[in-house]
């Protein structure tokens, strides 16, 4: 070895052939502008890698049950019309209720028209002439009409005992 | 051009150089360059086109990874003395690698000495340098390079006069070591 320590270690003098501040930069700027884009692009590219994998990963994780459609059908209500109710069918009274009903009223007039009705039940529909009889008497007697003369819906019977109510 | 070492102005400025602006970037270089190029030819013992080499890369890759620059863990010029460093380190292997291809990296001979004398010691020079440990080299850097003294050394690096004194010593040693084997077997 040739030479001192200090000497090899000793600040060397600029050689001609070193790069100035200005080459440098021509040199570099490049390079840093380049170096940046490339740290935006690889910035972006791990972004959307994060975003791709994540999306990917929840794609993988979504439970495969089938899913429930609800399919929800708007239809406007029809109008029902609402079920008439048959007529109340009032039952006939017999002649027994219509006698009942007769003896219980105070009008002369329906008195009258009450008896009628239970005597004309009573010989058409029961053929029981007595009572059909009793009934038309009463009813005779409820008119309090002197000589009463015969209707042409009387009954046979009706007909004949006007006559004898004189 | 003078920029106060670990300043909120250089920070700044490597900032706005990282962002692309070229004032900022020049500024930067332009202030730096001349501590840059002194060590680096202090690293590479002179050789003159290992040197050239040596500066363009290593400005090539601080504008490469300027990003990656903090400065709350030391000063721009500390930080592109690291690049410096590994500049040289992959210099050195690829030296090695192509030894027998590339005889050596240039440089011309001091007066009295062939070129073949010359070359060989100071790729030496550079080779030992490049094995040294770091604390080494940057003791010796302050010392011979930068000419400062043991009491300013001691201050920067925090530890006492007679620290630095011992710490010389076995630098210098490492150095004398390292120097001839790698020197004399070429």
């Amino acid at each position: 070895m040739n030479g001192d320590l200090d000497d090899w270690l000793a600040p060397r003098q600029r050689a001609a052939t070193e790069p100035t501040a200005e080459e440098l930069f021509a040199k570099t700027h490049g390079a840093l502008r380049c170096g940046g884009h490339l740290r935006w692009l690889g910035r972006t590219a791990a972004a959307l890698a994060f975003l791709t994998v994540g999306y990917g990963a929840g794609l993988a994780t979504v439970p495969t049950e089938t899913r429930t459609v609800i399919v929800e059908v708007l239809a406007a209500p029809i109008p029902v019309p609402e079920p008439v109710p048959p007529p109340e069918v009032v039952p006939e009274p017999t002649a027994t209720q219509l006698e009942m009903r007769a003896e219980l009223s105070d009008d002369p007039v329906e008195i009258a028209a009450l008896y009628r009705r239970a005597g004309d039940q009573y010989l058409n529909t029961d053929r029981d002439y007595p009572r059909a009889t009793r009934c038309y008497r009463l009813h005779l007697r409820a008119l309090n009409r002197p000589n009463p003369a015969p209707e042409p819906d009387d009954s046979w019977l009706l007909a004949s005992l006007k006559p004898q109510s004189r | 051009m003078t920029l106060p070492a670990g300043s909120d102005v250089e920070a700044a400025l490597v900032r706005a150089a990282g962002r692309g602006d070229a004032a900022a970037w020049r500024h930067l270089l332009e202030a730096n360059a001349p501590r840059v190029a002194a060590y680096v030819r202090w690293r590479c013992a002179g050789l003159p086109d290992l040197t050239a080499d040596a500066i363009q890369q290593t400005w090539l890759e601080a504008a490469r990874h300027l990003g990656r620059f903090d400065p709350a863990r030391g000063s721009f010029s500390d930080w592109i003395g690291g690049i410096v460093r590994k500049v040289m380190l992959a210099e050195v292997r690829k030296w090695r690698r192509y030894r027998y291809r590339h005889r050596s990296f240039d440089g011309g001979p001091e007066p009295g000495r062939t070129p073949a004398e010359a070359t060989g010691e100071a790729e030496a020079v550079v080779r030992a340098l490049a094995e040294l440990p770091a604390e080494y080299e940057e003791i010796l850097r302050a010392k011979y390079l930068d000419g400062r003294s043991v009491r300013d050394i001691a201050e920067s690096l925090r530890i006492s006069p007679k620290a630095v004194e011992s710490r010389l010593t076995r630098a210098r040693e490492a150095f004398r070591t390292a120097f001839p084997q790698l020197g004399v077997e070429t």
